[in-house]
């Protein structure tokens, strides 16, 4: 039996209690509200999972990681490579695991576009094209860190490392205040393949979508059009939960990272693979600044 | 009012023709063609002259001449009907080279006729409700655009170099350009662009993605690909995501169309139903003539996306952000 605190507030920890509860082979301790990491941390428990907002990722990690637990937490771990990098370090000193949540390594869609992509359905990759937005963090933000990550990760973990990144952005402030941030990315594989993200922070919903081309055809999905379900009522229109799985990607990354603490399996997601996206995101926030494409060999910074 | 056609080698010709045909005050006096073949069969489908001879051709009293051969010919056959006095509406790109646009439009001025540079787009419905709304601020400041101008692999004499001036990039840049001009009224200020030849076993690049920022800060890219496969619906699309500060605008030009599964020929079509934009491109040309305005599309706006797109070769080759020289 694992034993398993959430610590953070708001919907996500919410999310991840109802996730763990149907876990078989868990137990998750200190359900009240508002659980601190202090109270966390006196309580019998093997894992910490963090649903907490950037800023706070790095300190609690570093903290857990000392008392030998084991650590779930949503990527990036923190606001910056050399952070991130000095915190894998110590978790790994600790002997302590670093589990890091992924939104499209889980995603059904993006692990079969994976698939067609590695069975060769597209035969040589040509230009990718990937849109992906989701809305503002209250806290701070970071773009390329927060919204790109899991794309520039699934470019990488589909089609290897990238060679040069070059990005634009925008930010305005909106008539009610309220910040607008939108970025065109444009990134060369280093199998020479064309990747375009749009990565945007909306004001309300999670939207995704891909078009993926190759010498032998092309591969698309919108999130918002995969709905099996559209409901009209006459008293307005009723949303209905995107992504109806037996089991959602949240599910699926929660049991593949159970089965790696019982050392059934590796988890597809590794501190590795994080750092790789979060250079990625540097680099795009580097070729903003600078107006000009950003080189990266072998995953470091030129 | 007489209106010849040099050149079937664009296959844009074909529409022109049968719009000039349906236009109640045109008449579509003769065809010129390099390739005598295609000529005289492209004379004979539309019941009109066939010269061999240009000069033969504009010594008569065509008024005007639409220019459809290969890009690199463009400007030979301007500057030539220009010289005779004959009004121009030219296919795109306006030429394959910045210096050549430039003689190209001196010509045009110095002979007092008209240039107009064939960006249809612009006659499509959809694009002209979404520079209204955009003009009425309905979305607040524009900021960025992510747009699309993919296509099939055309083949022919567009992926020969020497007759097309360049692939996927010079056929496809220009369209998306010369809307981003009309709409925000703006320039770019400079480009990035990765090129490459990823999909076909050709000389010319086949896709590749361009970044721009205008003058006015607002960020844009440019799909230009012939990324569509062969089992695509239909040759390709243009669309926009247009985002402003208080909303955003997706417009998909040629989105009115009805699917057709065809078992017959073994795959899915598109089977558009929307008006027709050479028709508009075609009526205004003639109205513009008739009534001696300035043509709603100048040789300006042919020079000013030719010279985005040959920064983008330059991006391409320097791997390096390319300022416009305007």
């Amino acid at each position: 039996m694992v034993k398993i605190a959430v610590l953070g507030k708001g919907p996500a920890r919410k999310e991840h209690l109802k996730t763990w509860s149907a876990i078989s082979g868990v137990e998750v301790v200190g359900e009240k509200e508002n659980l601190s990491l202090q109270e966390a941390l006196s309580l019998d428990v093997d894992v910490v999972d963090l649903c907490l907002p950037l800023d706070q990722r790095a300190d609690y990690i570093r903290r857990a990681s000392k008392k030998g637990l084991h650590i779930i937490c949503e990527a990036p771990i923190a606001q910056s490579v050399e952070e991130a990098e000095s915190i894998v370090k110590a978790c790994s000193q600790n002997q302590t695991n670093l589990y890091l949540g992924n939104s499209h390594r889980f995603h059904p869609a993006y692990v079969n576009a994976r698939e067609q992509l590695e069975d060769g359905s597209l035969g040589n990759p040509g230009v990718l094209r990937i849109t992906h937005s989701i809305p503002r963090p209250e806290k701070e933000a970071d773009l390329f860190l927060q919204v790109g990550n899991a794309d520039f990760d699934w470019l990488v973990w589909a089609l290897g490392d990238v060679e040069r990144v070059t990005a634009k952005r925008v930010q305005k402030k909106r008539q009610d205040g309220s910040l607008l941030e939108f970025a065109l990315v444009t990134l060369r594989m280093e199998n020479q393949a064309i990747a375009h993200v749009e990565l945007s922070w909306s004001t309300e919903k999670v939207e995704q979508t891909f078009e993926l081309t190759g010498e032998y055809g092309m591969l698309t999905y919108n999130g918002k059009e995969s709905n099996p379900i559209q409901v009209e009522l006459t008293s307005g229109n009723l949303d209905v939960e995107e992504g109806l799985f037996v089991k959602n990607p949240l599910r699926r990354e929660m049991e593949a990272i159970i089965n790696s603490l019982n050392s059934e399996g590796s988890v597809p997601f590794t501190p590795v693979d994080a750092m790789k996206a979060m250079k990625i995101a540097e680099a795009a926030k580097h070729s903003v600044a600078i107006g000009e494409p950003v080189s990266l060999k072998r995953g470091a910074l030129l | 009012m007489k209106i010849g056609i040099i050149s079937f080698a664009h296959m844009h010709a074909l529409s022109y023709a049968t719009y000039l045909l349906q236009h109640p005050e045109a008449e579509l006096v003769g065809i010129w063609d390099a390739e005598k073949k295609r000529g005289k069969e492209m004379a004979q489908k539309f019941d009109t002259n066939f010269y061999l001879d240009l000069d033969e051709f504009l010594q008569t009293d065509v008024e005007a001449v639409i220019v459809c051969s290969e890009n690199v010919n463009h400007k030979e056959h301007v500057i030539k009907a220009a010289r005779y006095r004959k009004h121009i509406l030219c296919e795109k790109p306006i030429a394959t080279e910045v210096e050549d646009a430039k003689a190209m439009i001196e010509a045009c001025e110095k002979s007092e006729v008209i240039l107009q540079v064939a960006y249809p787009v612009r006659f499509v419905p959809a694009i002209q409700q979404v520079k209204q709304m955009i003009e009425s601020g309905q979305i607040g400041e524009v900021v960025a655009v992510n747009a699309t101008n993919h296509g099939q692999m055309p083949g022919g004499w567009f992926v020969e170099k020497e007759l097309s001036g360049g692939g996927s990039a010079t056929d496809h840049i220009v369209h998306i350009m010369d809307l981003l001009r009309w709409i925000l009224k703006d320039e770019v200020k400079n480009v990035y662009a990765e090129l490459d030849t990823r999909f076909y076993d050709i000389d010319v690049e086949d896709c590749g993605s361009v970044l721009l920022e205008l003058e006015s800060g607002v960020i844009a890219s440019i799909d230009p690909s012939w990324s569509r496969p062969a089992t695509f619906p239909t040759w390709g699309d243009v669309t926009m995501k247009i985002v402003g500060t208080e909303g955003t605008i997706a417009v998909d030009a040629y989105k009115q169309y009805s699917l057709l599964y065809n078992d017959k020929d073994g795959r899915i079509q598109q089977k558009p139903w929307a008006d027709d934009m050479d028709e508009g491109l075609v009526n205004d040309f003639i109205d513009c003539i008739k009534t001696r305005r300035e043509p709603f599309i100048t040789g300006t706006d042919g020079l000013r996306t030719l010279e985005v797109v040959k920064a983008a070769y330059m991006s391409n080759e320097l791997k390096r952000t390319v300022t416009i020289e305007r």
